[in-house]
């Protein structure tokens, strides 16, 4: 009896395990198909609300979508709040840890002074770490548009999940790419 | 004695060749009138010779002693000839001669007495008499003055290789006539040796310049007569001088052809500049008409605009647009021009218009609420074209409207602004392909959603979830491996 129980958990534990692995490599597809499309000038891409975030030192480069409610899409992709102009603030968020739509999970290796690239239609948008800092989930202030030209990317600090990590950024140029 | 006469014999034989014998044909009868109230005076060999004024003709012709000093055979038979070294006298200047002799007496207005005197006299002179006059008695009497009629004479042949004169332009466009007058007044004399292009009306050459070779030769007008000589052993030689010598001179007219240019620009900028970035003034084709409205060619323009009708001849044209370049109307203009030699190339300048729509775009905000749509004011458009240039930008009005023009081409519509909490549109493509056209376009804006989370704390951004599966899978994996071992 005990065994047969052990048996059916361990099978429901393999398929969910198994589930995760697919739901990863769809993730990772879509996000590639997204930013390929991107820089391909294809029109499937929606250049007026998402982004592309680039971070070579943790080789992350992946879309960003604008959080709808309840931020469900946070799941599936980086998510920008509120604000779409990088001229004002923008906030985005990510997961850390281990499943799919974990894009967020090297963020903690970023350090002052590194490269982040943001590109919003025909602009590239080339950012510098400036402040590494933690804050709890409760500080809402970090929401607010107090700051013009900054990016935020926040993620769940590994260590403390009442806790989220911010990496501030600000920008150092603003290109035009040719279409 | 047989010995002298074969050596006299051989003697003639051997020197035959070298005598000369004028046999001649006697072809020709010579006589001559007295008149006897005339003394004709020719001083030479340092003494003066008079004889009465003899009007010689042959066969009936003026014809004049050339070899003074010698007497003439009255009412006999000459032979004749054209060379004057078949005569006794050898060289002479022989056209000095005939133009004397033709001028003299018997040429048209010359029937006076007089003028066979004076070209008697000229001729005397020229064969080396160093003086000549007449009087009306033997001995003394009076001088009869034929001054007038010597210098007659010289004049018209002074003139005779006066030839033809024209003041022509540098060149001719083929097909022209004109008329030129010849500026020596000489022309009425002449007459169109060669030249299928020239003829002549008084003292005017009218031409017709050809596609060929515009050379034309004028000469003397010639009647079929020439100067014979008369000669007879042992007698003058006589000269008939019905027409001195050939006499004529070439010309040549420099041709060239027209050239009708359509210059095509475009009609806002004034200027070859297209207004928009996808027309072009290249490819426009115009159609190239003669006087009676009958298609000669038609050509399209480069990508200069530039259209040339070339190797046009003379006369006038209609030029009109059969079909335009991409992106512009056609004209309607129809041109009437003249080529010709005065105006060798002419341009036309063709103006073009663009086509062009209005645009309209109404821009509403959707309130499915209260079920209306409310117009939006002061929202930010950019139009751009298909290299992604920013074109114009405008913003809606207190009616959500903007209302522009267009010319060809294909643009995207971009929503650049919006009101806190409102979405944008999606890009719409426009397409101006058409002249006169006006396109509506709405474009419905909707409010986005609230964001909701949890009042108290930022989103969960932290997934460890799977971490957890793994390990009591790993269990499971565990405790199933014991159960088989232990049973």
């Amino acid at each position: 009896m005990r065994k047969r129980l052990l048996k059916i958990v361990f099978i429901v534990l393999v398929i969910i395990l198994v589930r995760e692995v697919v739901l990863v490599s769809i993730a990772r597809y879509n996000n590639k198909k997204s930013v390929d499309a991107y820089f391909k000038n294809d029109t499937s891409f929606n250049y007026k609300s998402d982004f592309i975030i680039e971070i070579p030192k943790i080789n992350l480069e992946s879309v960003i979508k604008k959080a709808d409610a309840d931020f469900k899409n946070l799941d599936d992709s980086l998510v920008y709040y509120k604000y779409d102009n990088y001229k004002e603030k923008l906030i985005v968020f990510g997961h850390s840890g281990v499943g799919y739509g974990t894009y967020f999970n090297r963020l903690d290796e970023l350090g002052t002074g590194d490269d982040v690239y943001l590109y919003k239609d025909r602009h590239k948008i080339s950012y510098e770490v400036s402040k590494i800092y933690s804050v709890f989930d409760t500080e809402l202030g970090i929401l607010n548009n107090d700051k013009k030209g900054v990016m935020l990317l926040i993620t769940c600090e590994k260590s403390n999940k009442n806790k989220r990590l911010v990496v501030e950024l600000t920008i150092n140029n603003v290109q035009t790419l040719k279409k | 004695m047989k010995k002298r006469v074969l050596v006299v014999l051989l003697s003639i034989i051997l020197f035959l060749p070298f005598m000369s014998v004028k046999a001649g044909n006697l072809d020709s009868y010579v006589d001559w009138n007295l008149d006897r109230s005339i003394f004709a005076h020719q001083y030479r060999n340092g003494s003066d010779h008079v004889t009465n004024l003899a009007m010689i003709t042959v066969n009936g012709k003026v014809a004049y002693c050339i070899e003074p000093g010698v007497t003439a055979d009255k009412a006999s038979y000459y032979s004749s000839t054209t060379n004057i070294y078949d005569t006794n006298l050898g060289y002479a200047n022989t056209k000095k001669l005939s133009l004397i002799g033709y001028y003299g007496y018997g040429y048209p207005g010359h029937e006076q007495r007089e003028y066979y005197m004076a070209a008697q006299e000229l001729i005397w002179r020229e064969m080396g008499v160093s003086n000549v006059w007449w009087t009306d008695k033997k001995d003394g009497g009076n001088i009869i003055n034929i001054d007038y009629y010597k210098n007659e004479i010289l004049r018209l042949v002074n003139n005779y290789e006066v030839a033809p004169s024209f003041d022509f332009k540098k060149e001719y466009m083929v097909g022209d006539e004109f008329s030129i007058s010849d500026k020596n007044n000489v022309l009425e004399d002449y007459e169109v040796a060669q030249g299928k292009n020239v003829n002549i009306s008084g003292n005017n050459l009218n031409v017709k310049v050809e596609d060929n070779d515009n050379s034309f030769t004028l000469r003397r007008k010639q009647n079929g007569k020439t100067t014979m000589y008369y000669y007879k052993d042992g007698y003058q030689t006589i000269g008939t001088f019905e027409f001195p010598y050939n006499y004529e001179k070439d010309y040549s007219i420099n041709h060239f052809y027209g050239e009708i240019i359509v210059d095509k620009m475009d009609d806002d900028n004034k200027s070859k500049e297209p207004s928009s970035t996808e027309a072009t003034l290249e490819g426009a084709e115009y159609g190239l008409y003669d006087k009676d409205g009958n298609l000669i060619m038609s050509k399209k323009t480069d990508k200069n605009g530039m259209v040339i009708f070339d190797n046009l001849t003379e006369d006038n044209y209609t030029v009109k647009e059969i079909s335009p370049s991409p992106g512009y109307t056609i004209s309607k203009t129809v041109t009437k021009t003249y080529v010709g030699t005065g105006t060798k190339k002419v341009t036309i300048k063709s103006y073009e218009k663009i086509i062009e729509n209005i645009i309209i775009i109404t821009k509403v905000l959707d309130d499915p609420v209260n079920k209306i749509c409310t117009p939006e004011e002061g929202i930010l458009f950019g139009i751009y074209d298909i290299n992604g240039n920013l074109v114009t930008t405008a913003k809606t009005d207190e009616k959500g409207l903007i209302t522009l023009t267009l010319p060809y081409g294909k643009y995207v519509l971009k929503q650049e602004s919006t009101i806190e909490g409102v979405d944008k549109v999606k890009d719409r493509i426009i397409e101006v392909t058409k002249d006169g056209i006006t396109q509506n376009i709405t474009l419905v804006n909707h409010k986005l959603p609230e964001l909701h989370f949890e009042e108290k704390t930022l989103p969960n951004t932290g997934k460890n979830g799977i971490t957890t599966i793994f390990l009591l899978a790993s269990l499971c994996f565990v405790g199933l491996l014991y159960e088989k071992k232990t049973t």
